[in-house]
């Protein structure tokens, strides 16, 4: 877990966020270039319609987005509304519009619209571990959070331990209740 | 290899990280708990209720025994985990690790590429992006892969599994109901013969089938982009 110390200049303090849609390269190959590419504008149209005061989009991943918030639980919550819109929309138009997403709170180092360092490559880490339609979140995001909203849960699912991160991290599962 | 032993607490919850070597953990009537592994550490916390173990580096195996009933989490690298006999909620998440549970009452289980095997289980929850899914008894399942296909021998309650690339197929008592989504892989759900199913089954290119008398005893969801839809009498 990273510690509290104040943000240096270059750095910023936050909870940067994942998106990844699950077998995007697969639909690709099977229905065509355009209709992913529409796919892509729902999930982008979808993100950009949550995102609320301070949230950016950082940048475009092929088929992921990656997003800063400043608030942990406005992620959180951002997260959970994305994943419901996801889920009408793939419902609606029959497409796998089927996204993970991670998140991890702590300190981001900019790289001019980008931002980079240890925090960023363990969010990227705890994407991978999510499934599809899911939101998971790290120990450092939940303990972001000032006050738990009512609606909000986190189901704890431990210890991971991943590639090229030193120390295992707690993660959660976010859930409304 | 050090073996130590700890008094069984008041309620009990297990945390146990390895980073490559496996974890096997058996279940068993037996009032305490005995760890066996190298360059152990432990550390207990409320009041005893709950024990961290952690595993030193390198390929050796974490062996515990510990109580039937009892609450599992672990973390792995690359270390298999294997959990032998009745357990109460596990949760285990390995990056390359294999995960074989034989019984809990509720479990989420998650790897990135590596299979996970399930035998009974009343709510179930396993991931895996590469590996394949076979699960045994569940009350209810939610079950996601990539390429690796899910299967599932009975589920009395809801089911419910996305699968980008590999096949779902699940026996269903249909007393929940069934959502199955699949890019390429194939869907083939089992309901009782005379189930009334209210079907909405979707695919673009390939086939359905679905021979069940149109009614409201089940929901049956599935939509597939390539793949063949088939729900049959079991």
């Amino acid at each position: 877990m990273t510690a509290a110390a104040p943000a240096s200049a270059g750095t910023i303090r936050g909870t940067v966020m994942f998106t990844d849609i699950v077998g995007f390269t697969e639909f690709t190959a099977l229905r065509g270039d355009a209709e992913a590419l529409a796919v892509l504008s729902v999930q982008e149209r979808i993100v950009r319609d949550v995102l609320r005061g301070d949230a950016r989009i950082v940048k475009e991943l092929g088929d992921g987005i990656m997003l800063w918030f400043q608030d942990a639980c406005a992620a959180i919550e951002a997260g959970l509304c994305m994943q419901e819109r996801f889920e009408e929309e793939a419902q609606r138009r029959d497409v796998p519009l089927w996204v993970r997403i991670g998140m991890h709170a702590g300190q981001q180092t900019r790289r001019g619209s980008d931002l980079v360092g240890h925090d960023v490559n363990l969010a990227s880490r705890i994407v991978g571990l999510a499934g599809s339609g899911e939101v998971i979140v790290s120990e450092a995001t939940v303990q972001a959070i000032t006050s738990i909203p009512d609606d909000l849960c986190f189901e704890q699912l431990g210890p991971a331990v991943m590639k090229g991160i030193p120390t295992p991290v707690n993660l959660f599962r976010a859930e409304r209740q | 290899m050090d073996i130590q032993r700890y008094p069984l607490p008041v309620a009990l919850t297990l945390r146990l990280q390895s980073r490559s070597g496996r974890v096997h953990v058996v279940a068993e009537p037996r009032d305490d708990i005995e760890a066996q592994g190298e360059r152990l550490q432990a550390k207990e916390e409320d009041g005893g209720a709950t024990l961290h173990l952690r595993a030193g580096r390198g390929s050796a195996a974490l062996v515990v025994r510990c109580p039937a009933g009892a609450d599992v989490v672990v973390g792995t690298h690359s270390g298999d985990v294997r959990l032998e006999g009745e357990f109460g909620d596990v949760s285990i998440t390995t990056m390359s690790g294999r995960i074989e549970l034989e019984a809990a009452d509720q479990a989420d289980l998650r790897t990135m590429s590596a299979d996970i095997t399930l035998g009974a289980c009343r709510v179930s929850r396993a991931s895996t992006i590469s590996g394949a899914i076979r699960g045994g008894r569940a009350g209810s399942a939610v079950a996601s892969s990539m390429s690796g296909s899910i299967s599932f021998e009975h589920v009395r309650g809801a089911f419910r599994a996305r699968s980008v690339a590999g096949s779902v197929e699940a026996s269903c008592d249909g007393e929940g109901a069934i959502a199955v989504k699949t890019v390429s892989g194939t869907v083939r759900i089992a309901l009782p013969a005379g189930t009334r199913v209210e079907a909405c089954c979707r695919t673009m290119s390939g086939h359905v089938e679905c021979g069940f008398p149109a009614g409201g005893d089940l929901r049956v969801d599935a939509m597939s982009v390539s793949g063949s839809i088939e729900v049959v009498p079991t």
